[in-house]
């Protein structure tokens, strides 16, 4: 019988610890018949099918950081000409940190999720807002729109069991992502010798904690362990 | 009336796999049952990442069996197909059905 505790822990990664456990056995009973070379073969599949969608999402949401990086120039000319009152200075850099992660969460989620996932449609609206906000906060008529657009979000999140879920998900996800960043930041410079490793190396952490904090977040509260999930069967 | 959910053409088998199995229906049998009438034999990933997509859509859901020594201790993931996976799949197939009407596909040297 091969050894199973690595294939069951990695497949873990990528859906609950229960359905893990009952592939890793089903594999068994095949494995029985057709060897251990099938059992390798089947557990590569397998990973590959249930990580594919969150493979690409990732390097999605690093070109996304990519993109959110190349922005700051365009900003800086867009600020100069219209610079911000100094009160809101303090508004907008929040606005900047949060488009940064939401630069990585919107396309990993519309990858990982695709389209018709609640999640990832509130982080694509966000990420549009966010962006719009900081680039266009002169124009009066933006202003209005966002707001408008904003607390009607605010408004479906409040109603809709659905949404009030994707706006938590989606709210803890970016806390995540944030706090983390921000402490992989000050870690860098408490200690000199490491702090240059990880400044180059911070946005691919920056992709790493914001995509897992996506995966956790919405696996938390979109797809709990759906034993006595209630849905009747069929009779 | 609101309407079904839509299929894809391996969901429609995997239901239609687990409606023959009734209460056996889990990874190994499933397969089987599918190699059994269609000649090919399921990737277990394509099998195990569509009976999650149908089971988060509430076409099927799913219960753990007990630990059996055969499986290194491991429960066995019964599956079950649900109303609303069973409406799919019969509207599915009245689909099929209708676009095969008067094209005689299934009668005389192509049956």
């Amino acid at each position: 019988m091969p050894n199973a505790f690595w294939p069951e822990w990695i497949i873990a990664r990528f859906t609950d610890r229960s359905r893990a456990a009952a592939i890793v056995g089903d594999l068994f009973e095949g494995a029985a018949e057709q060897g251990t070379l099938w059992f390798w073969l089947s557990v590569t599949g397998i990973l590959l099918s249930l990580s594919w969608r969150s493979l690409i999402g990732s390097v999605t949401g690093f070109f996304g950081l990519y993109f959110v990086h190349a922005l700051p120039m365009p900003l800086y000319s867009v600020h100069a000409v219209h610079r911000p009152p100094e009160l809101w200075v303090p508004f907008f850099g929040f606005l900047g940190a949060l488009c940064m992660v939401l630069w990585v969460a919107a396309p990993y989620a519309a990858v990982r999720y695709g389209f018709r996932d609640s999640f990832a449609q509130l982080a694509l609206m966000l990420c549009g807002l966010v962006t719009t906000v900081i680039f266009y906060w002169w124009i009066p008529a933006v202003d209005v729109t966002c707001l408008a657009v904003a607390l009607s979000i605010l408004i479906c999140s409040g109603l809709f069991a659905e949404w009030r879920r994707a706006f938590l998900a989606l709210a803890l996800a970016l806390a995540l992502g944030l706090g983390g960043v921000r402490f992989i930041w000050e870690l860098s410079l408490v200690s000199a010798t490491l702090s240059s490793r990880i400044r180059d190396s911070l946005p691919l952490f920056a992709v790493a904690l914001q995509t897992t904090a996506c995966g956790w977040m919405h696996r938390l509260l979109f797809q709990p362990n759906q034993q006595g999930s209630g849905i009747e069967p069929a009779a | 009336m609101a309407r079904s959910a839509s299929l894809g053409e391996f969901e429609q088998i995997v239901l239609l796999a687990i409606l023959r199995l009734g209460e056996d229906a889990y990874g190994v049998t499933i397969r089987a049952e599918i190699a059994a009438h269609t000649k090919r034999k399921p990737a277990p990933g394509a099998l195990y990442t569509t009976l999650d997509r149908m089971e988060e859509k509430g076409l099927v859901v799913s219960r753990l069996g007990d630990p059996t020594p055969q499986r290194g201790g491991r429960a066995k993931r019964y599956i079950t197909v649900t109303k609303k996976g069973r409406v799919a799949v019969i509207s599915a197939q009245r689909s099929y059905r209708s676009l095969l009407q008067g094209l005689g596909l299934l009668e005389g040297a192509n049956a």
